[in-house]
């Protein structure tokens, strides 16, 4: 018998789902909350709370736009492993879509966005 | 582990935690942080887990509640069928919580409604006007001492003469029952203290039912004077809409004291209320109060009860067994619920299993049925909440008059109650059949998609517990029946007994004639000759006769000291007096005679007849003769006694000849004849010894006192203010055709007199017996529930094993089983259930139906006819119920049973 989905997945992205899940995408198969949080403070310069990526990684996952694998326990984590998060197809085509919009919605603008 | 460790493990799994803690150690690492920026980081992590873990709950509460919903959609048979379990369960409970709550619970609108007290004494529970006096100029014990009269004031509405109802009350009856408080008229004002004196303007209060009803909610009547009893009496304003401490009073009146016999101590016609003062008991002011109500009567003692409580202690015992039937009932439906609950989880261990095997949690799958279930309570809730409004009306039409006055609109309290009850049923009935079904997943043979074993799963309450629940149910109904049967078969023997005079075709109707206008006996005996002569021409009419009080109607029937011509053997025990009646005092010495030796009196009923009364009542005449129209004033007094009087009296000797009176100085009056008993108080009341008189000979009082030269109130008597004739009419006609016939009649003897009450033999009777009509009509309605919901899970459960032994059935058949042996082996549960259920409700009926005795009449609470024939009944419908699917696994097709395995 087919089991349904547990969460109907949410077809948008919030502006900080949208950012945690371009992170997850560029760190590739090196995706775990410190360095996806690295990742976000380096490239937009701005300070993200722990709590924040945590939430966000967990509401992604639960939309069935990421999933999660345990690495290899290491010393300098007391013997713990990652949690590495990576993105499934639906969290690809939800990222495109999220693009796209920006996109296509910033068309024409590039003048009055770049003046500000 | 350490604290946070710990708190993040409340809501996260242990390597979601691993890796969180690893994260921090790794940053703590990198940064050169401490052991306690770690602890503040993971508490932080906590506090986001525990919010993630809220709003996770309650999508995932919406999603449950969604797929409940679906359920409903795909098995409606099963929805149904657990929900109308609940809604029968709830509903009954529901509406037994109303009466309940219309009892106890619903605050009343008066001040300090619950020091609200009733004095009542040892003779009685009126007081005369002197005793009242004397308890209300000493406040011992009671603030607001009140006195109130019942009485029937004459009005005219339309040229048409009424009886309104209405009270005479005494002046602190405004702060007693915060008239000009919580209670303040509608319209107009409430008595001033000046108004309870002789001397006032005689006003009056009327009740916003006679507003409404009479005169057309106007407030023009404010200050108008109406006619009541033939006086004035100025309207001075309209009680509030929710005064009803008096029901069915519609006129409230200052009680002077300057109204006849205000100073008799025998005219005990008052009650008297009171609040309780702070700090007291009511045992302790009935003790303060005593001192008072010992002067005239020295073996009066007070009592003091609170007046909800009197009102609660009538219907008390109804409300017990409401109770007790209710929960039964519940129980049933609860355990219907669960049983149907389990049928539909071990169906989808398929689905469960594949959850399981998916990574889904058990403690997610069990909060996924238990809202489910749900789901289902709170549906089968609102419908049982439905249920129980319609069924108020019938629970209100069927109560006994002025048994409990139930609010027209649903009452809070009774819907919280409903909805508690709705979502703690669901919760409790559902979460063991929701932790079995995930405990007993059997993961390998589920997603295999063969066959279990055949019982896994399959209980609430554990392995082969089917039978268990099963057997409670059958159980209970078993009580439920029993004790339907046993009112059934009560109410049969009543209805069949003889009452000793013909209730058939008989009307009724009752006059009040006004002692201003009929004030001899004589003038009595004539309207009443008069008008039985005119009735008796009324085409249709058999035949008429008159009475001063009918069975059942009371009227002015009296308990009067007698003084027998001897020499007189009595035998029996003291007879019991009527409704609880205390023996009043002795009659105090005639005058210049106080020095007389103490006389043996004894107690018999007396009423007054005429001398077609015997006749048309079919009273069976056994000796001597019957009254005659020259049994007159003028003629020597006579008097008929019944069976009873002169079996206990003259049991060997004939009391036909024998003379009797009231004391000595009253005229001797000769038996003439010995009539059949009949039943006055209630169907299943002991008959007492009675005597009847002609109306033309009654009024031996006034007489004597006529003849002393002496007047009544002087000599510290009184008279009611009106004498009650009641007339039986004899004829096949309607009560109200034959009413419609004998009005014209009336008004050509007394245009002025109303027609009082009409209403006949059979109604009077009926009415004796309605609470017990009430509960029998409870008990049998929920009793066939309480059988078809047992039916229903025995049904269930059987179909469950015959499609889970569908495989095992089918090998069976292959090897050659008979059809009649596989049904045999599919309902073997079912014959358990009907004969261990069977045997525990015996048991139980023995323990639980004495609680009826109080309703029974001539049935023992453990007829082994009644208990023996439910049996009979109930073993062969529970063995039915799992016969017909038990039917099916004789059809099972080995070819596909053997595919399957």
């Amino acid at each position: 018998m087919a089991v349904k989905p547990s969460r109907r997945p949410s077809t948008t992205l919030g502006e900080f789902e949208f950012v945690v899940l371009l992170a997850v995408l560029g760190l590739k198969s090196e995706a775990y909350p410190l360095s996806i949080r690295d990742a976000i403070e380096a490239k937009t310069n701005r300070v993200v709370s722990r709590a924040a990526v945590f939430i966000t990684l967990e509401r992604l996952e639960d939309k069935g736009y990421l999933s999660s694998r345990y690495g290899d326990p290491t010393p300098v984590r007391g013997g713990r492993a990652k949690r590495f998060f990576s993105p499934t197809r639906t969290g690809l085509a939800a990222a495109r879509q999220s693009l796209h919009t920006v996109t296509a919605m910033t068309r024409g603008l590039e003048a009055i966005l770049k003046k500000s | 582990m350490t604290l946070h460790e710990r708190l993040l493990r409340l809501f996260l799994d242990s390597q979601k935690v691993a890796a969180l803690l690893g994260d921090l150690d790794e940053e703590a690492a990198r940064l050169g942080a401490s052991h306690g920026w770690i602890r503040r980081q993971a508490l932080r992590y906590a506090l986001s887990a525990a919010w993630l873990a809220a709003t996770r709950m309650d999508e995932d509460f919406a999603q449950d509640v969604r797929h409940g919903f679906r359920l409903v959609r795909r098995l409606p048979g099963l929805a149904l069928a657990a929900c109308t379990s609940l809604a029968i369960g709830i509903g009954g409970t529901t509406a037994a919580f109303t009466m309940i709550d219309a009892a106890l619970l619903r605050p009343w609108p008066y001040p300090d409604a619950d020091r609200l007290m009733v004095v009542s004494t040892n003779l009685g529970r009126y007081f005369s006007p002197p005793a009242f006096r004397r308890l209300a100029s000493q406040h011992d014990g009671l603030d607001h001492l009140t006195a109130a009269e019942g009485h029937e004031f004459l009005m005219k509405f339309g040229g048409q003469a009424v009886l309104v109802n209405g009270h005479r009350v005494s002046a602190e009856v405004v702060p007693l029952l915060g008239l000009n408080g919580p209670l303040h008229p509608e319209a107009g004002r409430t008595f001033l203290t000046s108004e309870f004196t002789p001397e006032s303007e005689p006003v009056v209060a009327i009740s916003h039912r006679l507003w409404r009803t009479r005169y057309a909610s106007s407030q023009s009547i404010i200050g108008q004077t109406i006619t009541a009893d033939g006086a004035p009496l100025r309207v001075v304003g309209v009680l509030s809409r929710n005064f009803d401490f008096f029901p069915d009073s519609d006129l409230l009146v200052p009680l002077t004291f300057s109204e006849p016999g205000t100073y008799s101590e025998y005219a005990r016609t008052l009650e008297v209320y009171g609040s309780l003062r702070p700090g007291l008991t009511p045992d302790l002011a009935a003790l303060m109060l005593s001192g008072k109500t010992r002067y005239f009567f020295p073996t009066q003692v007070a009592s003091v009860e609170s007046v909800r409580d009197r009102l609660f202690r009538g219907f008390r015992p109804t409300v017990k067994i409401l109770s007790v039937v209710s929960l039964i009932i519940l129980l049933v439906g609860c355990l219907n619920f669960a049983t149907l609950l389990t049928v539909r989880s071990a169906d989808r261990q398929q689905e469960l299993a594949v959850r399981i095997a998916m990574g889904a949690g058990r403690h997610r799958i069990v909060r996924q049925l238990v809202t489910e279930a749900l789901v289902l309570s709170v549906v089968g809730g609102a419908a049982g909440v439905l249920l129980a409004y319609i069924g108020r009306g019938l629970l209100a039409g069927n109560a006994t008059e002025g048994m409990l006055e139930l609010s027209r609109n649903p009452e809070w309290r009774v819907i919280v109650f409903a909805t508690v009850l709705a979502v703690s049923t669901g919760v409790m009935f559902s979460i063991g059949p929701a932790r079995r079904a995930t405990a007993r997943v059997d993961l390998e043979s589920a997603l295999r998609d063969t066959v279990p074993s055949p019982l896994s799963g399959i209980s609430p309450f554990g392995f082969r517990g089917n039978w268990l629940v099963g057997s409670i149910q059958v159980a209970f109904t078993m009580v439920l029946l029993v004790g339907a049967g046993l009112l059934v078969k009560s109410l049969l023997r009543i209805q069949s007994f003889d009452p000793g005079y013909d209730s058939s075709h008989a009307v009724t109707l009752r006059f009040d004639l006004p002692r201003i206008r009929y004030r001899t006996d004589a003038d009595v005996a004539s309207f009443v000759d008069l008008l039985t002569d005119r009735i008796r021409a009324v085409p249709g009419v058999h035949d008429a006769g008159a009475a001063s009080s009918l069975p059942f109607f009371l009227g002015a029937l009296r308990m009067r000291h007698v003084l027998l011509e001897g020499p007189i053997h009595v035998s029996g025990p003291p007879e019991a007096m009527p409704f609880g009646w205390r023996v009043p005092p002795p009659p105090p010495p005639p005058p210049g005679m106080t020095d007389m030796p103490p006389l043996d009196f004894f107690f018999a009923l007396s009423c007054e007849v005429d001398p077609a009364f015997f006749r048309t009542m079919r009273i069976p005449l056994i000796k001597g003769r019957d009254f005659t129209p020259f049994d007159t004033a003028a003629s020597p007094p006579v008097v008929i006694i019944n069976q009873a009087m002169a079996a206990r009296y003259w049991p060997d000797a004939d009391p036909v000849g024998r003379r009797m009176r009231l004391g000595p100085l009253y005229p001797w009056k000769t038996i003439v004849g010995v009539v059949g008993n009949i039943r006055r108080f209630a169907r299943d009341d002991e008959i007492r010894s009675e005597y009847y008189e002609p109306f033309a000979q009654a009024g031996d009082q006034r007489r004597l006192l006529a003849r002393l030269g002496t007047d009544l109130a002087s000599r510290g008597l009184v008279e009611a203010p009106s004498s009650p004739a009641m007339i039986v009419v004899r004829s096949r006609l309607n009560a109200r055709t034959v009413a419609n016939a004998v009005a014209p009649l009336v008004r050509t003897i007394d245009p002025s007199l109303p027609i009082g009450q009409v209403s006949t033999l059979r109604q009077a009777l009926d009415n004796a017996i309605a609470d017990r009509r009430f509960i029998l009509s409870h008990v049998v309605g929920f009793a066939v529930l309480a059988l078809l919901l047992a039916a229903v899970g025995v049904y269930a459960v059987t179909s469950h094993v015959v499609r889970r032994r569908g495989h095992e059935l089918g090998i069976r058949a292959a090897l050659g089983a008979r059809g009649t042996h596989l049904v045999w082996l599919a309902m073997q549960e079912g014959v358990v259930v009907a004969v261990v259920g069977v045997f525990v409700g015996g048991l139980l009926s023995i323990a639980l139906t004495p609680q009826l005795r109080g309703f029974l009449y001539e049935v023992n609470p453990w007829d082994w006819r009644t208990l023996s024939l439910v049996a009979f009944l109930l073993i062969p419908a529970v063995i039915c119920a799992s016969y017909f699917p038990a039917r099916r696994a004789a059809r099972v097709d080995p070819l596909t049973a053997l595919k399957s395995v």
